[in-house]
Parts: C-alpha cells; structure tokens; sequence
C-alpha cells in the first residue's frame, strides 16, 4: 500500500507552510502534509512571507520557480534573514541550477528534493527536519 | 677553288661563331679567330698545328667525334646537319654545350670541304634550365597553394558544419529544457497524485465492504444490490488496480523522458574539468553491476598511460553508461563485454571501444539508433534518447562515436575524445 501519511510524527505537530504558483501542485503539497501536521499554502513569496509573520513554522516547502517577482531561492534567503529557525526545502525539477547549487552551499536551503517526487519520501524529508526538544 | 673558298673564310672570320673549314680527311683547312679561344692553342701554335695537318678532334674534340663524327655523316648524306646540345671542353678546361653544324661545300675546283660551326649555348642552356627549375618550383608551389585552397575549404566548411550544427545544438538544448522544465509540473502532480488515488479508492472500497457486509433493512439491501449491478462493482474492484498502474506507469515513462531530455539539454554545458575516464567506466561497471551479475563477464584491455581528459566528466560517464547498459542488455544469456582504452595520435585522443558477445545491430538499423526517439527495446523499457543524447555529448566534446558490428556477430562502439577538450583541439589544429 503507498505511504500517504498518517497521524502526526511530531507533539505539537509539525508546522508546514507550502508555497507553489502552480494550483495543482500546491493542492499536492496540501494533501502530502495534511495528516503529518498543520499545513498552510501560499502562492508565491509574498503571501509566504505574510504568513510567516503571522504564524510560527517549522518547515517552508518552496518550489523554485515561483512565477513572478521571487524564486524559491529569493525566499529562501529571505526567510533565513529574517527567521532563521525555519527549515527551508526547496522542489525543483532543476536541481542542479546554479543559483540553486550556490543557496545549498551556502546554508541558505537545508535540502533539495527534484521533481517529480513522490509524497512519502518528501513527507520524510520534510520532517525529518523537524526538532522538538527530547523528553525532559 | 679560290674564289668560294675566299668567300667562305671571309664569312667565317666575321663570325662569332667558332668555325673552321675541313677537308675530306678532317685535316683543318681554315679556322676563324673564334675557334682559337675553343683549342686553348695560343695563335702562332695553333697556326703551326694546322700547318702541320692537324684533324679537328686533335685540336678541340666534342663528345661526338669519336662515334657520332658529325663532318663524316655530312660527306655520307651530303647535306647540312644540326645537333644541339653537344658537350665539349674547351681548351682551358671548361666544360660548354655547344650547337654544331655541319654543311658540305664543293668548291669552284670540285674539291668537297665540310664547313663546321661551334656556337657557344651554355649560358642559354644553364638559363633554360633555371627557368625550368623555376617553372617546376612555381607549378609545385601552385599545386601546393591549390591543395591547400582545397584543405583550407574543407576545414572552413567542416567548422561552419560544427558551427551550424552547435547553434542547432544549443537552440534544440533551449527548447528542450525549456519542454522539460513545463512538462515537470503536470507529472509532478499526475505522479504525486496517483498515491493518494490509490488510497482514497481503498478507503472508499473498505467502507463499500462494510457496508455490503452490514446487516440491512431489506429496503437499502435492495438498493445497494442494484446499484452494485448498475456500476459493477466486481468489475471496478478489480479494474481500477489496473487503471492506476497505468495512470502510475504512465507518469513514470513521462518523467523518464523529460529526465532524459533533461540531460539532453544539459549536453551543451560548458562545466569542463580533468576527468578520469578509466576510473569513470570502472564506476559504471560498478554501478550497472547488477544487470552483469554471474552473467556477462567484463574484459578490460588498457593501454597505460591513459592521460586524463579535459571534459565533462558526468556527460561523459553517462554515454558510456549508456553503451554499457545497452550492451548489457543485447546479451541474452551469457557472454561477455569488452572495454580497451587507448590513446591515439600520439596520446593527443583517447579511443574507447565497447564490444559485446550479443547479436549485433541489424544493418538496416545501422543508421537508426542514433535517431531521437528510436528504440529496440519493449515499450516502456526505453526512452529512445540515450545514444542520440550520447551523440550529442560526444560531438559537443569535439569526439566521435562509431557504431558497427564485429565480424563474430556482437556490437562494437567507439568513442574517441580530445584529451586537451573541445576548444583547444580545434585551436591546436588552427595553429598546426
């Protein structure tokens, strides 16, 4: 049977925000992350980042091409200046681009997962990052 | 005899050509002040000699006189005769040519004399032959500037033919990405989505079950057993498995194309380094070890030293992963594939030859594997792009790929690469 996510893996659960300019992509991105915790979609930078200023996330799932004025790259750096404890994932279906490349050595993206993926291996990836202090 | 007689050696005095008058036995009648500078006799000896009855081959002898006596074939055919080029020394030790005639003369007595002239033609002779030489030096120097009019041609059109074709190249590499870069989002949620089809489809079948196995009025019994008639619910259980490995599978054969054509668009990239190319093919080996396994035994033949090569080591790596899986998968069976490195043109190229023990290429085939999109493979095995990619990588590294079969049956591939990189071999060959 395909991995389609379960209950939460993370107390509280694991904050996602999503961000994709393309509708049904976005959907997916919804629907990958739907029962491993809570999950936002945004179409592209901006409405990231307002919601990012509203909300406390663990983990921003970006695709790199977000249409208009950012790409996920832009963001990317964007988020890291100005809330570095987020996990930054980038989806790409050109994940050997220079700009891209340039982001993942340079700290600014804490993975890279090309396209297309399937969601039980992103969903792992995912919140793999996600750190909630051990028992006390 | 003396009136003509006297005409004569008054002729033959003013003349500049040497000259001398003889009688039936070759003894020298008369001689012109010219014919004193051939002998080398001063004027009172050569008078003397003369006086003496000297023959003329005793006083200046020309290369004919002993065979060929030029005088006594005159008496014979009783006309005048020409030679040209007869070679003499003269009396100071110089070797000349010389243009000698000879006529018969029968003088106002009855007596017949042989009148000889020697002109001097060395210095024309030696012009001739410099101009010849001169002539022959400029027909060569002309053949050369044509072959290399000709060779020049070639080159230039051979460099507007890469020329065009890199242009074609990189402009079918733009199209290309950017095909690949609008087809990736439909799989992506085409691929993404077909998971949770399946589950939702099992969630909703579950609870159908259920509900098919619940104890239920017989009102909604009723129902339910006509609507299970109305959408065939045996046949949907066991067709929509069916259908979303297809719809699965179809995503799949679509995302392998556009990962090759990924790759393809990739082929023009300028990212060069110095790569190993045996340890490149040995890490294929490694890599596809699984489709060789207890199978097809690898046979390596390298020719040390094997310099390292200026290109793009992953374009690089992935034709020979390419060859190599293709000939793995020829092989039906058992066999073996065999893999010599060399280098060429004094180490200048790299030669890489694949062969296998498999069945070889079909000949009307010959020209087709190369094509875009042809494959031999069952559908869905192969894209049909891998060695049309192949192709382009090793034409955009300024190499060339072969193709043909051995003559045991079995496939042979060859790749040859500029060990200095596309760009510098062509400069080196500008210079050369």
């Amino acid at each position: 049977m395909p991995d389609v996510g379960g209950a939460p893996a993370h107390d509280p659960p694991a904050r996602i925000v999503v961000v994709d300019d393309e509708l049904y992509n976005r959907d997916l991105l919804v629907r990958t992350f739907a029962r491993a915790g809570e999950v936002v979609a945004a179409s592209d930078a901006a409405e990231a980042t307002a919601l990012l200023e509203r909300w406390t996330v663990d983990v921003l799932v970006t695709d790199m091409a977000l249409g208009r004025a950012q790409t996920g790259v832009e963001l990317a750096r964007e988020v890291r200046r100005r809330w570095p404890a987020v996990r930054i994932v980038v989806v790409t279906g050109f994940d050997d681009e220079p700009a891209l490349v340039q982001a993942r050595s340079d700290g600014l993206v804490d993975d890279v997962v090309p396209k297309p993926w399937q969601p039980g291996a992103l969903r792992e990836r995912v919140l793999a990052l996600v750190v909630r202090p051990g028992p006390p | 005899m003396a009136k003509l007689y006297d005409q004569i050696t008054q002729l033959l005095d003013g003349s500049v050509d040497a000259a001398v008058v003889l009688d039936g036995d070759r003894r020298v009648l008369h001689y012109n002040p010219a014919y004193e500078g051939l002998t080398g006799l001063r004027g009172r000896q050569l008078a003397e000699r003369v006086k003496a009855g000297a023959r003329c081959y005793e006083l200046f002898k020309l290369e004919i006189c002993e065979k060929d006596c030029l005088g006594c074939k005159v008496k014979e055919v009783g006309r005048r005769l020409r030679v040209d080029e007869i070679h003499a020394r003269r009396g100071d030790g110089e070797d000349l040519t010389f243009i000698v005639t000879a006529a018969p003369v029968e003088l106002d007595g009855g007596e017949r004399v042989v009148v000889e002239t020697y002109r001097d033609v060395t210095a024309d002779v030696r012009i001739q032959r410099r101009l010849k030489v001169a002539l022959e030096h400029e027909r060569r120097a002309k053949e050369d500037l044509e072959e290399k009019v000709r060779e020049r041609t070639a080159e230039l059109r051979a460099a507007q033919a890469q020329l065009v074709h890199q242009e074609k190249m990189s402009s079918l590499g733009r199209l290309v990405a950017g095909i690949a870069h609008e087809l990736n989002n439909p799989i992506n949620f085409v691929y993404g989505n077909v998971d949770f089809l399946g589950q939702y489809m099992e969630d909703l079948l579950r609870l159908v079950g259920l509900v098919d196995e619940a104890d239920l009025p017989p009102e909604l019994r009723e129902r339910l057993e006509v609507l299970k008639k109305e959408v065939e619910l045996d046949f949907l259980v066991d067709d929509w498995r069916k259908l979303l490995r297809s719809i699965r599978a179809g995503a799949e054969r679509t995302a392998d194309i556009v990962a090759d054509l990924k790759s393809f668009a990739r082929t023009g990239g300028t990212e060069l380094g110095e790569a190993d190319i045996v340890g490149g093919i040995d890490t294929t080996l490694n890599l596809i070890g699984p489709l060789l396994k207890n199978r097809v035994e690898v046979r390596r033949n390298i020719v040390p030293p094997i310099p390292r090569v200026l290109c793009n080591a992953g374009h690089v790596n992935q034709v020979f992963m390419n060859i190599l899986t293709n000939a793995a998968q020829a092989i039906t069976g058992t066999g073996w594939i065999e893999v010599s490195i060399e280098t060429i043109d004094d180490g200048a190229t790299i030669r890489v030859v694949i062969s296998d023990s498999g069945p070889g290429i079909k000949p009307e085939l010959m020209a087709k594997i190369s094509d875009p999109f042809f494959t031999t493979k069952e559908v869905g095995e192969g894209t049909g792009l891998g060695l049309w990619i192949c192709a382009n990588i090793v034409r955009a590294h300024g190499g060339t790929i072969t193709w043909g079969n051995r003559a045991e049956a079995g496939a042979e591939f060859v790749v040859t690469l500029p060990v200095r990189g596309p760009e510098l071999r062509e400069e080196a060959e500008a210079h050369a």
